[in-house]
């Protein structure tokens, strides 16, 4: 095993500011995102979160501070630049609602990033987009649909699937399991766990589903006040008594029994 | 160094698979990953492999280097190739690579469970042109009777009118297109005045500018010109809000709350625009006057005291009113274009562009429709 300081973070944030119109959304961020793990990020609704990952994918323009993917900055991303663009072929992100491009089917909106990187022939692309797509567990009938046709949860499995297209080394996720019935939200969880391990990813993802966070999570970034509060395991995290709302996070009615149900599990693990 | 560059520059692909043919042995090595696979030279590599007189062949990806899904499909699809020309091959991956494969690949024949049919083949989206018609003239026709339903629900209950939309609209459509308004206008006015003034001056009818430019300016060319302003700039505008307004689920939303889409859009967007065409056209009326009178002052050496007394004595009031009458038909039909193109945008991004332009081009030639009617008409009550 590397030293830990050996490892190239796959994402590194510096004195990161951001004001919208004078307002502070982010004070003084620093954070260092390792490989090969999944990260999620919590924080009360308007902390910024969204705005951290947009940030991250150079399509908001940070007040002030430094952003490193893959230990290239992006402030000088320019998308007709090829360096840029193979660095983000290396990066997927699911947007919350989807994004998927309405004029195109479920298939074309898959094909469109092995379109644009790869150098294989149509027919390829149209077999490894369908083959994306069932990896996500979207019904074959649905790949020739159109995205209004689709039901809140496939869209999702869409979008998902569009974001693994290119394979890439870190994987965005905006709320992945929101909307979605338990089953699936379950096969969601097994699937980018999964493909965590098999494809060495490094997810980050936003979600405020706790069984989501206890399932598969390996570390916690609690973002409040402007800043990150806490960068730790889940474990500690739950624990922590010294942030009240983080504490109340994982302690209140909703959180208390599942924090019961998977500590339950690993100490039986353990035993 | 310079060596290993070079190999990898060069040989990258030759480097990613070989047949071994002493131990019957198809080794993949490398890295099988999207960016370093090339389809066609790997397909050639391929082809090219002897595999005749072989009884048997194992494919071994031990070497291989780095691995992802799409590097799977690839290998996925070497041992099928291999199945075809009736071999039994017997794959090596690590154990890390071989549960991905697993994975991966046990979604491929699930894949081929079914063969894909296109639930929405393109012949739906085609219609003949009769059915196009028709079923535009019964969009239309619906549609004009719902608004006309709550233009009675609003005489009943008048609170419920969205005063502040109508405001927004009238500022939208009239006070902000003033400029284009004026531009125009003064130009085209001017224009004409200078390209009509030598046939005026040949038979020393100077004065006849007036009555010219009385007659064509404020009867056809300013409410025609205004009205093809609106329907560029607001006609336009209306489809696009109610669009993605209709693509946002807002539409729906509001129905789910219990208010008609119709009295919340529709009646303040056309009473906005209808009172904000005449306004625009009695501007367009002045400066149109002020352009016309500063070129025949130029050209024709007509005072600007000469043109006024002309224009009071010898141009009757009908032509300025049946201008106005006809602009605040223009406004009518174009604000009522406009929100019917944006009910009718369906689901994406496309549909909004194309109703758009169908929404703008619509309503000019409905513009210059009703205005040959209106001719017709005010020719028939000698206005």
């Amino acid at each position: 095993m590397n030293k830990k300081s050996d490892i190239v973070p796959v994402i590194e944030i510096k004195n990161l500011h951001t004001y919208f119109d004078g307002i502070a959304i982010h004070e003084d961020i620093n954070l260092k995102i390792l490989p090969n793990r999944i990260i999620t990020l919590i924080g009360a609704s308007g902390c910024g979160k969204t705005t951290l990952i947009r940030e991250i994918l150079a399509l908001h323009p940070p007040t002030s501070g430094e952003i490193l993917i893959l230990g290239n900055s992006i402030a000088n991303f320019h998308i007709e630049d090829l360096k840029t663009k193979s660095l983000l072929s290396k990066v997927g992100m699911m947007f919350q609602h989807g994004a998927l491009f309405s004029s195109s089917t479920v298939v074309e909106n898959v094909m469109y990033p092995l379109v644009e990187y790869s150098n294989f022939s149509k027919n390829t692309i149209k077999e490894i987009a369908e083959l994306k797509l069932t990896l996500t567990g979207l019904p074959k009938e649905s790949f020739t649909k159109y995205p209004q046709e689709l039901s809140g949860g496939m869209l999702k499995r869409v979008a998902l699937a569009r974001a693994l297209a290119l394979d890439p080394s870190i994987i965005f996720l905006d709320e992945p399991t929101s909307g979605l019935d338990p089953n699936s939200a379950d096969a969601l969880d097994k699937l980018l766990s999964n493909l965590q391990e098999h494809l060495s990813l490094t997810i980050v993802m936003i979600t405020h589903d706790l069984n989501s966070i206890w399932n598969i999570s390996d570390e916690l970034i609690y973002m409040g006040n402007k800043t990150i509060l806490l960068h730790d395991t889940v474990e500690v995290a739950s624990t922590s008594t010294q942030i009240l709302e983080l504490y109340q996070y994982f302690n209140g009615e909703r959180g208390l029994s599942i924090k019961n149900f998977y500590q339950n599990i690993r100490g039986k693990k353990n035993d | 160094m310079y060596k290993q560059t070079l190999t990898y520059k060069i040989g990258q692909l030759d480097s990613i698979l070989y047949l071994d043919k002493g131990s019957n042995t198809i080794f993949l090595t490398g890295n099988w990953v999207t960016d370093n696979i090339d389809e066609l030279k790997l397909d050639s590599i391929i082809k090219s492999f002897d595999l005749n007189h072989l009884a048997s062949i194992t494919v071994n990806g031990m070497p291989i280097n780095q691995l992802d899904t799409n590097g799977i499909f690839f290998i996925n699809r070497l041992i099928n190739y291999l199945k075809q020309n009736n071999l039994s091959p017997c794959l090596k991956l690590n154990e890390f690579n071989q549960k991905l494969f697993n994975r991966i690949t046990s979604n491929i024949d699930h894949l081929k469970d079914g063969i894909l049919e296109p639930t929405r083949g393109d012949v739906s989206r085609e219609n003949s042109l009769t059915t196009i018609i028709v079923k535009s003239i019964v969009i239309s026709l619906t549609f004009i009777g719902h608004t006309c339903l709550s233009i009675l629900q609003i005489i009943k209950s008048p609170a419920s009118l969205g005063l502040k939309e109508i405001v927004r609209t009238i500022k939208n459509c009239g006070f902000n297109g003033i400029f284009v308004v004026i531009l125009l206008n003064l130009l085209i006015a001017a224009t004409l005045t200078y390209e009509m003034a030598p046939q005026f001056t040949k038979y020393g009818a100077n004065l006849f500018v007036v009555n010219f430019l009385g007659i064509a300016m404020l009867k056809e060319v300013s409410p025609l010109l205004t009205a093809i302003i609106i329907a560029g700039r607001t006609g336009s505008s209306i489809t696009a809000e109610i669009g993605t307004m209709k693509i946002n689920e807002e539409l729906d939303a509001l129905l789910t709350i219990g208010i008609s889409p119709f009295q919340k859009l529709v009646i303040p967007k056309l009473i906005g625009v209808t009172v904000a065409a005449p306004l625009l056209t009695v501007i367009a009326d002045i400066v149109g006057m002020i352009g016309g009178a500063i070129v025949a002052n130029h050209y024709l050496s007509i005072s600007y005291q000469m043109f006024t007394e002309r224009l009071q004595n010898y141009v009757s009031i009908n032509n300025y009113t049946a201008g106005i009458i006809k602009s605040v038909a223009f406004g009518i039909s174009i604000a009522l274009i406009g929100c019917i193109k944006g009910f009718n945008v369906k689901g994406d991004a496309n549909s909004i562009g194309e109703e758009t332009t169908s929404s703008v081009v619509s309503s000019i030639i409905m513009v210059v429709l009703l205005d040959a009617v209106f001719a017709v008409i005010f020719y028939n009550i000698k206005m």
